[in-house]
């Protein structure tokens, strides 16, 4: 762990340089232990894949104290760290007019279009952070297997629930936007709501796990969502 | 207590309701937000005897012309701006007594990019995550109306304002003396040579015609930077100074996205913001390092200058 400036009133925590769950979870620790204690002049935290940024108004605190202070942490040692596990189970729409990069990216990795569903959908995923957009979370790791190429050309739009593939990291679009991933599915479910209190389905630390549906099943979830009948808290499943 | 009603006859070149932002949200994805000239957004609400963080308008370039229904207690801060009131051009910062019926004509901005209208009172307009800014990259339904449009209305619940006010000439920000932005070294400073940070305090650079309130960018690009491999995505600040794979420095603004893998060379220092929210596209610059010391001590100075408009 090495702790720098970062501009004048944040500093930025550099854990080991690589994108691995159990550097994401120490990152993730430290950080549900800053916001828990909320040291003197502590503001907030953004997490990231093995770094961590921490703002702080720099009238009450400084660099220094502040650093000294999350030094002296012995995240192993302290009970207030443990992360809950939730896994939210997300349903995935596969079928063709709903994954319009999957019949040419299992053909560049020469399995066929079930072989790749069932080793998308057979993995749980740990959220790793969010970033690019608004509800936008990063999941990983894939399967080295269905390692994926960033598409040449990234769509200018890429419809809202698209489920992508990008290195070894899969996620869902929140809503239309532009985007290079390979899109491999859809779900009807919105990781980002705009008119909930909290609009964040996914939060770090969170684990993931895709469920393979039909087409009927989605639209069913889909109208379920539009008439506000759908209880999204019946995604979620709390761990121990 | 009345409602006083403003109707947008011209909506000007891009004006938005922004407020401070919401700061926080960063670890969801979402972007802080708020009025690119924090300085002149606050001075503008204590003119008219409101809270810090109430909504003001933010006028880019050219500003809009506004109809109004029921008296009004304004202010105009910011960017230097024609303002004419029943075709009476008028003074910027100090409060303003409109009377109901005006017509508020905002026209060309002349030194600066930004300028901010304050009104008296509580505006009645819509607030996602306790804030009225209005996200770029998607347009949330519930904040399009924080997008001024052309016949779009606004209401504001207000009252007599007694207390008129005129900001001390001193306090007053000079358009002319905006050149020299202070920096902290970042992050990833280092994995530039040399040379390349030789050069990248000693070079005149010129703001880009691209330039947003997602991003400030420099038109010389840094020569022989070696391109880095794509780093690990990491978090970004407003004021973060990104060196891109070309060698272009681009400085990271309010609606920048929240995460991103290029170097963090230096962080523009907070006092130094509201300058970066006021560069014109052609104007040329240069970055001078500080300590964290001399900038914190900038915003007490900045701080206790403004206790004076209490």
């Amino acid at each position: 762990m090495n702790i720098v400036p970062y501009g004048d009133h944040a500093l930025l925590i550099k854990f080991e340089n690589k994108i691995d769950f159990e550097v994401n979870q120490k990152v993730i620790s430290l950080s549900n232990f800053l916001i828990e204690t909320s040291p003197n002049g502590f503001r907030y935290c953004i997490p990231a894949y093995c770094s961590l940024t921490v703002v702080y108004d720099p009238l009450v605190t400084n660099f220094a104290k502040l650093r000294s202070k999350i030094e002296s942490i012995d995240i192993k040692n302290e009970k207030k760290n443990v992360i809950k596990s939730r896994i939210i189970n997300i349903p995935v729409c596969y079928q063709k007019n709903y994954a319009p990069d999957l019949e040419t990216f299992a053909r560049s990795k020469s399995k066929s279009v079930e072989e790749i569903i069932s080793l998308h959908s057979s993995k749980l995923y740990h959220v790793y952070m969010l970033g690019f957009l608004p509800g936008f979370a990063y999941l990983g790791k894939t399967d080295e297997s269905i390692k994926a190429e960033r598409r040449a050309s990234p769509r200018l739009k890429v419809p809202a629930g698209s489920v992508g593939l990008a290195g070894l990291q899969t996620a869902i679009y929140p809503y239309e936007s532009p985007g290079g991933w390979q899109l491999i599915g859809k779900t009807p479910i919105k990781p980002f709501n705009e008119v909930k209190e909290n609009p964040f389905l996914f939060q770090v630390g969170d684990q993931v796990k895709f469920r393979e549906i039909g087409a009927d099943e989605y639209k069913a979830i889909e109208i379920d969502i539009i008439v506000n009948k759908f209880d999204t808290e019946s995604l979620i499943d709390v761990g121990n | 207590m009345w409602e006083t009603k403003l109707e947008f006859i011209r909506p000007g070149l891009h004006s938005l309701i922004q407020d401070r932002g919401r700061a926080g949200l960063q670890s969801s994805g979402v972007p802080q937000g708020g009025a690119m000239d924090l300085r002149s957004m606050i001075i503008s609400n204590r003119l008219v005897g409101n809270r810090d963080n109430n909504p003001t308008i933010e006028m880019t370039l050219m500003g809009p012309k506004i109809k109004t229904i029921g008296d009004a207690y304004i202010a105009i801060t910011g960017a230097n701006i024609e303002v004419k009131i029943n075709d009476k051009p008028t003074p910027m910062y100090e409060t303003l007594h409109v009377p109901s019926g005006s017509i508020i004509n905002l026209g060309k901005i002349t030194k600066g990019v930004r300028s901010y209208m304050a009104i008296n009172g509580e505006w009645k307009i819509d607030q996602w995550l306790e804030s009225c800014s209005p996200l770029p990259v998607i347009i949330l339904k519930n904040l399009q109306s924080n997008q001024i449009k052309k016949n779009s209305s606004l209401v504001v619940n207000t009252q007599k304002l007694i207390n008129k006010k005129t900001l001390a000439e001193n306090l007053k920000p000079n358009f002319d003396r905006q050149n020299n932005i202070r920096v902290i070294i970042g992050p990833e400073y280092n994995l530039m040579s040399r040379s390349n940070q030789s050069y990248f305090f000693k070079t005149k650079f010129t703001v880009h015609k691209n330039s947003n309130r997602m991003a400030v960018s420099m038109v010389e690009h840094i020569p022989n930077f070696k391109k880095q491999k794509e780093l690990i995505s990491s978090a970004n600040l407003i004021g973060t100074i990104q060196l891109n794979n070309q060698g272009q420095l681009i400085i990271l603004m309010n609606d920048a996205g929240t995460t991103g893998g290029y170097p963090r060379i230096a962080n523009v220092i907070s006092s130094d913001l509201t300058k970066v929210g006021q560069l014109k596209a052609g104007e040329k610059i240069n970055f001078e390092v500080v300590d964290i010391d001399f900038a914190i001590n900038e915003i007490k100075k900045e701080k206790d200058s403004l206790l004076s408009i209490l």
